[in-house]
């Protein structure tokens, strides 16, 4: 599969299966300078690094190209996260990670936000908001105490002082911690943000856990309002940046394996995008999407299609491999 | 009195009342903040109540509450004053085992709720389990993967749940990957207001994460679904124009009631203010009209004006309420 020698090298939205070749693969990377790179999926899964990923994620820097990791995750703030990079094998800054937590942490301190906040997920949150010099309540241990919610409720004690409930990944959320942040938000004046709305992620054949958009759709109902979500595919994570102009939109490449959180915030910032099929999404899914009817799928379907980010490294040259 | 007009029923001329009274034969109440609040009865229902069914009316007690088994929720009734039997008494939990018979359903269900929905299956003779395994300090990913799962579950039935926490949701969704296991849920209630600002949580709080993680929907089979009346309406003595339902929340009494084709009258003594059905009204949304009231009322204990024999008795009961609203 040949490209063609003029300026738009990417057929965008296409979902193109690429079969990389030392002509396409330098034809393609002349197109970009910055690639913004998933995390779970695409660089490692879990506690592992991807066989591969490390070693052509650090040919690509050493190719000139920038490099940040963009994660929804938002257990470990970027600190934490750069240091698990590191020690699985990739070159980068701490500086060059781009989480949900700290993006939420950003648009609280835009805002000018003054009060304390009330967590509904992980430490990662929490230490986000610390850096940028905002409190919060300490993480939530409480559970079913009385014989009824009713009595529960009864007794739970409200901070005056909380002025935004902050939703990320939880797995210790209960009923308790739920209603807790339900009655912080019937106040309207109360703000509602979220660090993502990511689904469920596969961990192994029929095997589902929960992501953040489970808490946060449960937190939405009783609540009756939607919150801001900082993280994919909200451009937000990345807007800083491309204001600054360390990001140029048209010379960027998103790597994701998510259809509706990474490709669609590719999408979002103007990126182009490559699926790869190491994670949640596969090319299956990006054809059910091309035969789809819902108006608005185009905006998941991605320009490339890889089954693995290290079925490039072959084609680089780089002298830090 | 029109349809979704909103009526305020405070503000009618009586005879008018007193007239579309009249041409009701049979009420359908809701409970909470309607007859009671948790275990309080609400000023005045007791004797609205009874006295509705003095006038000749046939009542019952249509309810989202799977807490406890009808039998249950008729004795709290009776303990609270209301004259009511266990016949009368139709709650979501059971309007699910109903139709898990009628499907003639033969395996087993799991539940994630509490002993009203477990107790209603137990009486229809459904086999039940509830989710007993938790992830403990385990990572989600691990106990996800260690779950075992049961090949004769063939139903997961969500309900309000006041253990419910994230294992859940990873053992129902493992459920329900299965596409032909059925998962059904009680209600789409989401609060049920305390006291000032604070709230219990409703069953929309359980089906809405499994719902969103699950990626499959549920059906409901409490209010606003028509089947909660079934056996009313297969008994042919249901005139939808001579029915009345009276409750407190839009997104289930109210188009509960246009579902089926029955007058409502909205009580502002539960999760709906007066200010709400109002803002339906006038926004004029289309799809949002089926929310509007026929007829409000403060609350339930209102009613009695109406229907009290001796004229003086009512005119004081209506000049004690005006005094007291004042």
């Amino acid at each position: 599969m040949n490209f063609a020698l003029t300026r738009k090298v990417l057929h965008m939205g296409g979902g193109r299966v690429l079969t990389p070749n030392t002509f396409n693969v330098r034809q393609l990377l002349n197109t970009f300078d910055t690639i913004v790179y998933a995390a779970d999926g695409v660089l490692w899964r879990h506690e592992e690094a991807l066989h591969g990923a490390a070693d052509t994620f650090n040919a690509l820097r050493g190719m000139g190209k920038n490099a940040f990791i963009c994660t929804n995750n938002s257990s470990y703030s970027c600190r934490d996260l750069s240091k698990k990079a590191n020690k699985l094998g990739f070159m980068v800054a701490e500086n060059e990670i781009l989480s949900s937590a700290q993006a939420l942490a950003r648009f609280m301190r835009e805002r000018k936000f003054q009060r304390k906040v009330y967590i509904v997920g992980g430490q990662g949150i929490k230490d986000e908001l610390k850096l940028v010099g905002i409190d919060s309540l300490p993480l939530d241990t409480a559970s079913m105490q009385e014989n009824s919610l009713a009595e529960q409720v009864q007794k739970m004690y409200f901070d005056a002082n909380v002025g935004a409930v902050a939703v990320g990944m939880d797995k210790d959320l209960n009923v308790v911690k739920l209603t807790k942040a339900s009655i912080y938000l019937r106040n309207s004046q109360t703000l509602f943000v979220a660090t993502n709305r990511d689904r469920a992620f596969p961990v192994a054949a029929d095997r589902h856990v929960p992501g953040a958009g489970v808490m946060v759709a449960a937190i939405q109902a009783v609540a009756k309002r939607p919150p801001f979500t900082c993280g994919k595919p909200s451009p937000y994570v990345c807007s800083h940046l491309m204001r600054q102009g360390v990001i140029q939109p048209e010379r960027t490449l998103m790597v994701g394996d998510t259809m509706y959180t990474d490709i669609q915030f590719g999408y979002n910032c103007g990126f182009h995008t490559l699926l790869v099929g190491t994670g949640v999404s596969s090319l299956k899914d990006i054809r059910t999407a091309q035969a789809s009817k819902q108006p608005m799928i185009y905006q998941q379907i991605p320009d490339l299609y890889l089954p693995r980010l290290s079925d490039l490294l072959p084609f680089l040259h780089s002298r830090n491999r | 009195m029109l349809r979704r007009s909103c009526t305020l029923l405070a503000k009618t001329p009586k005879q008018q009342v007193l007239e579309w009274l009249g041409s009701i034969d049979t009420v359908l109440f809701g409970s909470d903040g309607v007859l009671w609040k948790f275990d309080d009865p609400i000023e005045g229902s007791v004797e609205a109540f009874n006295a509705m069914r003095a006038k000749g009316k046939r009542c019952f007690i249509v309810t989202n509450d799977a807490s406890m088994v009808s039998s249950d929720l008729a004795q709290k009734a009776m303990r609270l004053g209301f004259q009511v039997g266990e016949q009368e008494v139709l709650s979501s939990a059971a309007s699910i085992s109903h139709y898990l018979v009628a499907k003639k359903f033969s395996k087993k269900a799991l539940v994630v709720g509490e002993a009203g929905i477990q107790k209603e299956l137990g009486k229809a003779g459904i086999q039940f389990v509830t989710i007993d395994q938790d992830a403990g300090d385990k990572q989600m990913k691990d106990f996800a993967r260690q779950l075992e799962v049961d090949p004769d579950v063939g139903a997961v039935v969500v309900g309000c749940d006041s253990s419910f926490n994230v294992s859940k949701i990873v053992v129902a969704c493992t459920y329900l990957l299965n596409p032909r296991v059925l998962f059904l849920g009680t209600c789409m209630d989401t609060s049920y207001p305390l006291c000032d600002k604070r709230v219990t949580v409703g069953a929309a709080a359980m089906v809405v994460p499994i719902e969103k993680s699950s990626n499959r929907k549920p059906l409901i089979m409490g209010k606003p679904n028509p089947q909660m009346v079934n056996k009313l309406r297969l008994s042919g003595s249901l005139n939808p124009e001579k029915t009345l339902v009276i409750g407190d929340r839009l997104s289930s009494d109210v188009i509960f009631a246009s579902n089926c084709g029955f007058k409502s009258l909205l009580v502002g003594s539960g999760a709906t203010s007066l200010e709400e059905a109002q803002k339906l009204q006038c926004e004029g949304n289309e799809r949002k009209l089926m929310m509007v009231p026929d007829t409000y009322l403060p609350c339930l204990g209102h009613l009695m004006e109406y229907l009290c024999e001796d004229e003086g008795t009512a005119e004081k009961k209506r000049v004690d309420k005006t005094e007291n609203k004042a």
